[in-house]
């Protein structure tokens, strides 16, 4: 096992691309960290960097105390599992696994009894003897994985290796890996462009996004306290809605005056209060909105301050649905180039409230999830 | 539109296909009847020998010490084809995967190698060949056909190393293999369909040469077996039915080889047709960039 740092770290490939921007990030002992980012964001480079597959063009990676930089990946001791498995398509099951332990130099009979071993935790006795052309993508997944820890390295990579599973199978394997941590204690980096599986498997999450470390920390935090609009709109599924406001006095804890037109303002709620204490008022700013902050209301009955919008079309995702609206908003792109266009807001409803396309309804706010940030720099205001 | 599927253009597309096949057929039939014929049977119009005379064969490799330059054959083949896919290994795996500066410049000049035809290095090869003391020595021609194999094999190997995905070799050097190991572990038995092409283009080439050993070989005791056969020309006559028989005999390594290899080598041929192989354990991945 092994503590990671990375120490002010840059990459600039040959063609100028700078993929990597002065970035640091300390990785516990032990600790299971996830690189989450949209599509060249520099997760897989600075995972590449790590394991020693590209060079770094300055900065420093330290693991277990000593500088990496110049160093072999094999004499590194980090194991990787790739996305597409890289199985040596010639060997059996059983020589995939062993082919680290034969570089070691290790004993035949201790080989056979590490490759026994790890192939009873992934269930994958019964296919010692086959080649990967005829196993599945979950088995041949578990090859590579078994390959990875038989070694016992002190570092474990994971480079997007469930993106190529099916949804189901997916869950299960991630489910297993977060299991596997649990029993090995490895300190473990795992890179995903999926929000979802970066939530679900850190213990920390680290968000990048065009070669820069936008923010780290547990999944709650990233969820609750994002630091950027990059964040905010990067975590959660559905992502949150970005609008430009301005806060105005008035109620028990304030107004939120959507920036569209005189009907458009919205009370804050007691619980969000504190969020919006240090936020100037009457100065424009972006409000984010976790879809299941934002109620809909009957436009009949609520009150006319608040801004209306129409119901483009409806998501069933039981027990919920999300009904994407739309309305005469100034929608915020937060930089995700993966993200979805702005102008429509998501609210995450109840299955059993019935919306149809065209019905017109009020918005409201309720709960925590209101944000809010300043509008030049895209950072949280607190 | 034509259409290659219509019953119309398969019957021609198979009228042709036994046309051409006849045409290739034909010479090697007519050089086997020519090497049953007597010698007087040699110039008369029929296809077929009046008397059968089977034992050419004995006569040729006897009378004419044929024995001598097949193994001379087999030596320089076999040495030159050995040397020139171990070189060719080595060099495409760098090409491939240890991307160095200069490394496509290289590549580049590399190729050059395939524009020039070795008949119009005959001369300075000659040369060099007495300056460095390989004139007349059989090993010497193998590092000749060495060096004029490698551009084709290097080109034929690293395109195939292209299409393997780069992430084996990196797990490979994740895993502790040394590169040399990496080469011949991993990535050879996965090019095996490449390997085999390799070997029967230069076994075709360099058992069949006729002008550098012609050139760089002196004595008869060192002739290969085209040089040797040449040698059956007399001023005043010369005995085509042997020299078909020889021929013929010459032709067996090259035809065995071809058999035992033929599916590995119609992998090779048509690799990279498709876009995943027979054997997709690993989806087609970028290549590396090398370590630092």
């Amino acid at each position: 096992m092994a503590e990671i740092s990375f120490r002010d770290v840059t990459k600039i490939y040959g063609d100028g691309t700078e993929a990597v921007t002065s970035l640091s990030l300390d990785i516990a002992d032990g600790e299971f960290v996830v690189l989450v980012g949209p599509s060249g964001c520099g997760k897989s480079t600075l995972l590449r960097m790590l394991a020693g597959l590209e060079a770094i063009t300055s900065g420093e990676i330290i693991v277990d105390g000593s500088v990496v930089n110049q160093m072999h990946p094999r004499d590194r001791d980090v194991a990787m599992v790739f996305q597409n498995y890289a199985l040596y398509p010639h060997m059996t099951v059983f020589a995939n696994i062993a082919f680290p332990l034969r570089q070691a130099r290790m004993n035949t009979a201790e080989i056979r009894r590490r490759v026994t071993e790890v192939a009873g935790t992934l269930e994958l006795t019964e296919h010692l003897k086959r080649r990967p052309a005829s196993l599945s993508g979950g088995q041949r997944q578990r090859v590579a994985i078994g390959r990875a820890i038989v070694r016992q390295p002190k570092v474990f990579l994971l480079d997007e290796p469930l993106s190529n599973l099916d949804a189901k199978l997916r869950v299960q394997m991630r489910g297993e890996l977060a299991q596997l941590h649990t029993t090995l204690g490895v300190t473990t980096v795992f890179v995903t462009h999926d929000q979802t599986e970066a939530m679900t498997l850190g213990q920390r999450v680290a968000v990048l996004n065009d070669g820069e470390l936008r923010q780290v920390g547990t999944p709650g935090e990233l969820y609750h306290r994002p630091a950027d609009l990059f964040v905010a709109g990067f975590i959660g599924s559905p992502s949150m809605n970005l609008l430009k406001a301005e806060l105005r006095p008035g109620g028990d804890s304030g107004r939120l005056a959507l920036d569209s037109g005189p009907a458009g303002v919205m009370a804050i709620p007691e619980a969000a209060a504190a969020l919006c204490a240090g936020a100037p008022v009457e100065t424009a700013l972006v409000a984010g909105i976790r879809p299941e902050s934002l109620l809909l209301r009957d436009p009949a009955t609520a009150s006319g301050d608040l801004p209306r919008a129409r119901v483009r079309f409806t998501e069933l995702v039981e027990p919920e649905t999300y009904v994407h609206l739309v309305g005469d908003f100034s929608g915020v792109d937060p930089g995700d180039p993966d993200a979805p266009p702005r102008d429509t807001l998501v609210a995450r409803v109840r299955s059993d409230r019935v919306f149809a396309s065209g019905d017109e309804v009020a918005l409201e706010i309720g709960g925590t999830g209101l944000h809010l940030f300043d509008i030049d720099s895209g950072r949280t205001l607190r | 539109m034509f259409d290659l599927r219509s019953a119309w253009a398969k019957t021609g597309l198979s009228i042709l296909a036994v046309a051409i096949a006849v045409t290739i057929v034909l010479p090697v039939a007519w050089i086997g009847a020519l090497s049953l014929k007597t010698g007087r049977e040699v110039y008369n119009q029929k296809f077929l020998p009046d008397e059968w005379v089977p034992g050419n064969y004995i006569t040729a490799w006897r009378e004419f010490g044929l024995g001598g330059y097949f193994v001379n054959s087999v030596f320089v083949t076999v040495v030159s084809v050995l040397l020139t896919i171990v070189v060719a290994l080595l060099a495409a795996h760098a090409f491939t995967w240890l991307r160095f500066p200069g490394s496509d410049v290289v590549f580049t000049l590399l190729l050059l190698g395939i524009m020039i035809p070795p008949a119009a290095l005959v001369l300075p090869l000659l040369i060099e060949a007495r300056h460095l003391g390989f004139y007349n020595d059989l090993f010497g021609l193998s590092l000749v056909y060495v060096a004029f194999g490698l551009p084709i094999s290097i080109l034929i190997f690293r395109g195939f190393f292209a299409g393997i995905p780069g992430e084996l070799v990196e797990s490979a050097r994740l895993d502790g293999a040394r590169e040399w190991k990496i080469l011949f572990r991993v990535i050879v038995p996965v090019a095996r369909p490449a390997v085999v092409t390799v070997t029967i283009l230069l076994f075709l080439a360099n058992w069949n040469d006729f002008i550098l050993a012609l050139v760089l070989l002196r004595d008869a005791e060192t002739y290969t077996l085209p040089v040797g056969i040449s040698q059956f020309i007399g001023q005043y006559a010369t005995p085509h039915e042997l020299i078909a028989a020889a021929s013929l005999i010459g032709s067996v390594p090259v035809f065995i080889l071809y058999l035992v290899l033929e599916r590995k080598f119609q992998q090779g041929v048509t690799a990279g047709a498709l876009k995943g192989r027979a054997d997709d354990a690993s989806a087609r991945g970028r290549g590396c960039r090398g370590t630092p």
